[in-house]
Order: C-alpha cells, then structure tokens, then sequence
C-alpha cells in the first residue's frame, strides 16, 4: 500500500476575472521509506500539493490518500499520520523548549505519563537536549528549525511533509538538518521534502520530481532520470594497466557506450569531486538500459583487464533540473 | 477544561519569568494590599459612614472597575486567533487534531481566567462593605453583590467573545483590536443609545447602561429586573453564536474551484 497517494489533482484559483491553475493534474505514489525530493521554480506548486497532503488546503479536483486514509474525506485521521513542517513557521517564543513539545504531544492525546519520554527521545534525535529548559526565544534559527521538525515527530507519524526544512539556515545548521533526516530515513519515515538545495536532496533522496507550472515533468529514481532526460549515463572507470585496451574495448560497443576516453592520472572527477583510485582512469556515457550498465564491466574483467573501479559519478541534479525545466511559474 | 491542551500552554504563557516582572507584581500586590488594609481599616468608610455613603463607595468602586474592564479586554483579547496567524504558528496549531471548539474554547477560558483573576483584588473590600450593609439595614440585598458581579461576568464573556470573533475574522491584531473597540463603543454604546429614540429596548444592550443603571442601582423595580434579566442572556446568547461562528470559520480550509 502506497503511503503517500495523488491521483489527478488540481488546484485552480480564481482572481477576479482570471484563473491560475497552481496543480495540472499531478499524480505521485510514495511507497513506505521513500525519501521523494520535490524540485521546482518558486510557486511551481510544490508548497501547494504539500498543503494539500497535509488537509489545509483543499484541492479543486483528484484524490489525495495518505497510508490508506482519504484526506478529503477524512482530514483528521489523514492527519494523525503525517508530521508537518512549513516553509514559514513561527514557535511560542515564551515558553521552555520541554513546554512546546509538551502542549504538541498534549495536542495529539498522547498520555502524560507518557510524554516525558517522547519529548526526552524528539530531544535528543533533534539533538536539543541540552535545550531542554531554555526558553524558545533564546534559540539559534536553526535550532528553532530543529524543534519544530521534533515538534513534528512527537506522535511518531509514518509519513514527514518537510516544506524547504533547510531554507535560510547557515552551512552548519544545513549539515545537522541534512543529518537529522537521514536519521529519520533509517527510521523508515516516508519523507516529502521540497528544497532548492540541489546536492543535498540527491544525497538522501530515493526518488525526485519537478514540477513546473503544477505539471510534474519528471519523476523517479535520480539516475535513471539523468538517463533518460540527456539520454546518457556517466561512468568513469580505473584499470591497474592495459588502458589503451579498455579504450579499444569501449569503442566495439557502441550500442552501449558512447564517447570513450583515458583522464589523466588520478584526475579528479569533476561532477564528483573524487579523488580516484592509482591507475589509469577512463570515461565514457553509457546509452544502454540502466540495470544493465554492468555488461559492459564483466566484458571488461572477462577480457582481463584489472579493474579497480567503476561507478557513477554523483548526478548533478542541478543540470538535470536545468534541463527539464523553463523557469515558468502557474 | 484543565486538560485542554491550549487552556495550558496560554496559561504557562502568563507565568512569571524573570526577576524584573515577579519584582513589578509584588509591588502591585503590596500595593493592592495597603490598599485594602486602608480601607479595612478605615473608620470613615467601614464604620463612621452612613449606609449610603457605603454603597456609595461601593458603586464608585465597582464602576471604576467596570469601566477599566470595558477599556481592557478588547485590547487584550482581539488579538487571541489573529496573533497567531501573525507569528505564524496558526497553522501548525490548525494540524494537530485539537478541534476548532477545543481551540476557541481553550483560548477564551484563559482570556476568561485572566479575566476572573482581575476581579479579585477587588472583591475582599467589597465583600467588607456588603458584609458592614447587611449588618445594619435589610434595605440592600445581598443579592445585589452576586449580581454585580455575575453582570461583570457575563459582559466580560460577551467582550471577549466578540474578540475573539474579529480576531478570527481579521488577519491583523491591530484591525481585530480596532473592530472589536468599534463595535462594543460605537455600536453597542453610542449606537443603542441613538437609536433607543426608534426602539426604546435597545438601550439595554448597551453594557454601561446595564451595568450603571441597573446593577449598581440602589432600586431595581420587578420590571426593571426582567428586562436586565433578558439584556443579559441575550448578550450572552449573542456571544455564544459569535464563538460558534468563529469555531466554524476557523479550520475551513481554502476552497479552490
């Protein structure tokens, strides 16, 4: 069962004489444990269908069901399992830290004998614990950041709505918000999370979509979509020796690779930034199908070659965002 | 009503911080004690005074009161819902499961609170001043202290009912605090007393007429008594539909086409 589930939604709003449609028939599945990254321009629609899944927004047309729940039809018990963070949040600035996650928990009915030890867990996975009696108002941004998203976990919901979580946080805040949601990916939280820090998202995110103008353009997993959209896959591999050979080899099969050629000694890989192993090293794009990219290494070692690596350098996700969208808003 | 979770977190809201604030609030106990030790003490007042000058301290006692209270509350209470969605955390306050009644309820009962706490300071004087015009004279009835206070109460709740309406309705404190100001001085003062030339009964939605002419009025004729009666549960009534309406409004979510 899909945790999270979209079918045809739509969400127009009328001005006056005008009509602006912020979601054009949007379909989206999250299976349990996906991280789904939302990519698009500003008022692409991504804060929209996020409001939507969360039952604050109600949609013009399509079905909206999360683990099951119909949220049109039944907003609270669609509510119970999601944990909500907006892109613009504000906190009670004169109460303790403890005292917000208190009135939170309070608000979902969990138990009070209960409470203490939720708010001491949240506290500690968001890192606040030494927090735990200052008042709201002495905190940095980011660690306001951080309590809000432990505000969000106090029920222990399956599925996080995370609206730009990192969006005007410094470098460090960044990292410990990008650690904190890997944390809640090992826990099996489906996470929704939209943001416009590229690199990061590609670093957790299992699946990726950009929508544009309420169109979702493209969607899946991060490489095959870089695949599909420039029709190539970088590979970049390192032999011990016989690096004219492996070139040679990669040249009798253009069905499957396209544009072979030796680097440099221990070059450093561009898009990855990686420091390569001692060898020689070889790059070529892989047209073939994705789940097949290794043929064209067991030709390689079946060959006698010595291989030492061969892997995909990290997708920059910001040319493929480049390429897939206009810079169109709804 | 002590589980209500926005009940709790309003309270904790108006505890006492620091030591600059706790230092304020015992001066002005200290001082609202002197006060009622001046004027329990008082020999003039408790024991020299007729009965009448008596109850005339009280009603100047109990109008300033009232008068201070009209003044307060829709200033304190306009911004209860509109506050929120200006700091913005209405929204997530509005996901969590609290329903819309728990929500209003719980922010009114703190205002309410709040409220009821204001009276005290006051009520140990006025209790001695009953207690000194019962001893004396079956001319005032007892009554009349519970019914002061009760009218106080019930135009307190009708105040910040209609609050908390306009803070529902309005997203800016500022215009929520205006509108309420506006409609319970210009329409239910100035505005029933213009127009009690056309309906002579509108007069009594007028809260200060209510409260000055009728509750503090040393006489109260059995017909007088009906009317007041009627004046106050229609306010009442009126400030329940005003909460209902705002308990209604408040999680309706945005409709697109």
């Amino acid at each position: 069962m899909a945790m999270v589930e979209l079918n045809n939604l739509c969400k127009v709003y009328k001005t006056g004489s005008d009509t602006l449609t912020a979601l054009d028939n949007l379909n989206l599945q999250l299976e349990k444990g996906d991280i789904f990254g939302f990519i698009g321009p500003n008022g692409a629609g991504k804060t929209t269908t996020i409001k939507i899944i969360a039952t604050l927004l109600l949609p013009s047309a399509g079905t909206v069901r999360v683990n099951g729940v119909d949220a049109l039809k039944e907003p609270g018990r669609a509510r119970g399992f999601i944990g909500y963070m907006p892109d613009f949040f504000g906190v009670y600035d004169d109460i303790k830290v403890w005292e917000y996650l208190d009135f939170f928990a309070a608000a979902y009915k969990i138990p009070k004998d209960r409470r203490p030890g939720i708010i001491s867990d949240v506290l500690e996975l968001t890192d606040l614990s030494v927090k735990k009696d200052a008042y709201v108002e002495s905190l940095s941004r980011g660690m306001k950041q951080r309590l809000c998203l432990a505000k969000t976990l106090v029920h222990d919901p399956p599925v996080m709505l995370l609206d730009e979580p990192a969006s005007g946080l410094d470098p460090r805040a960044r990292i410990e918000i990008r650690e904190l949601l890997k944390e809640l990916q090992a826990m099996g939280k489906t996470i929704l999370i939209s943001s416009h820090i590229l690199p990061e998202m590609e670093e957790f995110c299992n699946k990726i979509g950009i929508i544009e103008r309420g169109k979702m353009i493209v969607e899946g997993d991060v490489k095959t979509l870089a695949q599909n959209v420039r029709g190539y896959q970088s590979i970049t591999l390192t032999v011990k020796a016989n690096a004219e050979q492996a070139l040679h080899m990669l040249q009798q099969m253009p069905e499957l690779v396209q544009t072979p050629s030796i680097c440099a000694e221990n070059h450093k890989i561009a898009e990855g930034s990686l420091q390569m192993p001692r060898g020689c090293t070889l790059q070529f794009q892989y047209i073939g199908p994705p789940e097949e990219e290794y043929a064209v290494l067991q030709a390689l070692v079946q060959a006698g070659i010595q291989v030492r690596s061969f892997f995909t350098p990290e997708t920059d996700l910001e040319d493929l965002f480049m390429r897939v969208t206009k810079g169109q808003v709804a | 009503m002590w589980n209500n979770p926005v009940l709790r977190k309003e309270l904790l809201r108006y505890k006492l911080r620091n030591d600059k604030s706790a230092r304020i609030a015992g001066l002005v106990i200290t001082a609202l004690f002197l006060l009622v030790l001046y004027l329990l003490t008082g020999r003039y007042i408790l024991f020299g005074a007729s009965q009448s000058v008596a109850y005339s301290v009280w009603q100047v006692i109990m109008g300033l009161q009232f008068t201070a209270f009209m003044l307060i509350l829709p200033g304190t209470a306009g911004n209860i819902i509109s506050k929120e969605r200006e700091q913005q955390t209405l929204e997530m306050l509005l996901f969590t499961p609290l329903s819309s009644a728990e929500i209003i309820v719980g922010k009114l009962l703190s205002s309410l609170l709040l409220f009821a706490a204001m009276l005290l300071p006051l009520l140990p004087i006025n209790i001695l001043i009953w207690a000194r015009l019962i001893a004396h004279s079956t001319h005032y009835p007892f009554i009349q202290f519970f019914q002061t206070y009760l009218t106080q109460f019930l135009i307190g709740y009708f105040i910040l009912a209609l609050s908390v309406f306009f803070s529902n309705l309005l997203s800016r404190s500022l215009y929520a605090i205006l509108a309420s100001y506006t409609t319970l001085f210009g329409l239910f003062c100035i505005g029933t007393g213009l127009l009690s030339g056309l309906v002579p009964s509108l007069v009594w939605l007028n809260p200060f007429v209510l409260f000055f002419e009728h509750s503090l009025a040393e006489n109260q004729s059995p017909a007088d008594v009906l009317s007041f009666t009627m004046a106050l549960f229609l306010l009442t009534l009126l400030a329940t539909v005003l909460l209902a309406v705002s308990i209604a409004k408040l999680r309706k979510p945005v409709q697109g086409m």
